[in-house]
């Protein structure tokens, strides 16, 4: 025992010294491995007063660097409104009734950018694959037709107009519904031409060309436009009439997107019965 | 004695105040000079002072710049290796007659080449210390030596200058 106090007396500093070193290295080490000792860090009522005496004194000297923060963080927030957002969302309204199958669904769509007077006319719509768009389908606006989808992109697509000298379109006089070919002459935007409607048609003035189903991009009855003039060149069967549209291309900007869900279906057929015939 | 204890604890709380205020927001050379100033309290305590009353003075100055610095622990630990070396590298470096009441672990004191032998190894404990336990990796070995060696200059340059600044006054007043 006296040994052992002999022992203490002559190491005692170097015991405190090895002591207070595991005590230093153990807080440490599990300072660094789990959360911080909140027992002793800045948290503490002391140490945070003279922080916030500190910070007092030095705020003034960061103001350049707060007010680029504060500026960047503004423009983060400003990339988060609204406006600055594309609406994505897949607008698709369907109608559910057992004893009728829907055939055509219909997204809605802006025209942000459309061209008048050039011979090929485009209008750019703010909606795309992620949207539902696909190529071919139909567009028209509220007041009629427009055209139809020839390119998309993930959130944009553009649609071949009537406007365009490569527009084609089946339509029919609703009153007699004789039918024939919408096609652009590529002089006036407001209006167009309709080819191969024989001459023996009882057409006038007045009348209401509408839409047809036959190439599966357009429901029937869809407004095209109103005859305007109609010619009878000679020596030729068929009339030659000059339609006014019911679009004005220089004003669109709504206009739904056309979803035919039987369109698979009803060109599949088509094609199996030409192939038939040719049998 | 009381002016000394005075003395001490004002000394304490100015270093911890100058450390943790001022010196802890300097960043000199990218992270390469790491400006450390409480040593000195380590160095100027009384030559007589018990060695279980330094090594508990270290351990609480380092716990206190701990606090400040969240870094718990790590400068405790170098604070009670420092503690310790300095009664052995005391007692290397006495004098033969052993040292005097009278005498203060100053630059104006005890001379220039004892307070170099004292200042530069202690503070080299110190550095090699909580440079090598703050990186203890082997990764940027190298590195962590040479901010050890860039710090310990800059610190050695701050006590230096203390020296300088205050103790010749009191020396010449004398």
């Amino acid at each position: 025992m006296k040994n052992f106090f002999a022992f203490l007396s002559k190491y005692h500093k170097e015991l405190l010294a090895i002591a207070l070193q595991v005590l230093c290295l153990t807080i440490f080490f599990i300072n660094n491995s789990f959360q911080r000792l909140t027992i002793i860090s800045s948290s503490n009522a002391v140490v945070g007063s003279v922080y916030a005496e500190k910070n007092d004194l030095t705020k003034y000297f960061n103001l350049l660097e707060q007010n680029n923060k504060l500026a960047a963080e503004n423009a983060m927030l400003r990339a988060r409104v609204k406006e600055a957002y594309f609406l994505s969302t897949r607008k698709n309204f369907y109608r559910h009734d057992s004893t009728q199958i829907q055939q055509y669904s219909f997204y809605s769509a802006r025209a942000i950018n459309a061209t008048t007077n050039l011979q090929s006319n485009f209008i750019t719509l703010n909606k795309g694959v992620m949207q539902g768009v696909r190529k071919d389908m139909g567009v028209i606006s509220p007041s009629g037709l427009v055209g139809v989808v020839v390119n998309v992109s993930n959130n944009y697509s553009t649609v071949l107009p009537i406007i365009n000298n490569r527009f084609t379109a089946s339509v029919e006089i609703k009153r007699t519904k004789n039918f024939g070919l919408l096609k652009w002459d590529g002089v006036n935007s407001r209006y167009a031409r309709i080819e191969d409607i024989a001459n023996h048609a009882r057409i006038v003035k007045g009348d209401t060309v509408i839409t047809r189903a036959s190439s599966a991009i357009y429901p029937t009855g869809i407004m095209v436009g109103v005859i305007d003039e109609i010619e009878q060149p000679e020596g030729s069967n068929y009339l030659d009439l000059k339609i006014r549209l019911s679009v004005d291309f220089s004003k669109i900007s709504t206009v739904y997107v056309i979803n035919n869900l039987m369109k698979q279906e009803q060109l599949q057929l088509e094609k199996e019965t030409i192939i038939e015939e040719q049998r | 004695m009381r002016g000394d204890i005075v003395r001490i604890f004002f000394r304490f709380f100015f270093l911890i105040l100058l450390q943790t205020v001022v010196m802890n927001n300097l960043g000199i050379a990218s992270g390469l000079i790491v400006p450390l100033v409480y040593p000195l309290f380590i160095l100027m305590l009384p030559l007589l002072t018990p060695g279980w009353v330094v090594l508990l003075l270290s351990c609480v100055l380092g716990l206190c710049i701990d606090a400040f610095s969240n870094t718990l622990g790590l400068h405790a630990s170098a604070c009670v290796v420092m503690a310790y070396f300095r009664g052995v590298i005391l007692k290397g470096i006495s004098p033969r007659e052993g040292y005097d009441i009278t005498q203060k672990p100053t630059l104006q004191s005890m001379g220039s080449n004892w307070f170099m032998t004292y200042s530069v190894s202690l503070v080299l404990i110190h550095h090699v210390w909580i440079f090598n336990l703050e990186n203890f990796q082997f990764d940027f070995l190298f590195r962590t030596q040479f901010r050890v060696i860039l710090s310990s200059m800059f610190t050695l340059g701050m006590v230096y200058l203390s020296q300088y600044l205050l103790y010749q006054v009191s020396e010449r007043r004398r």
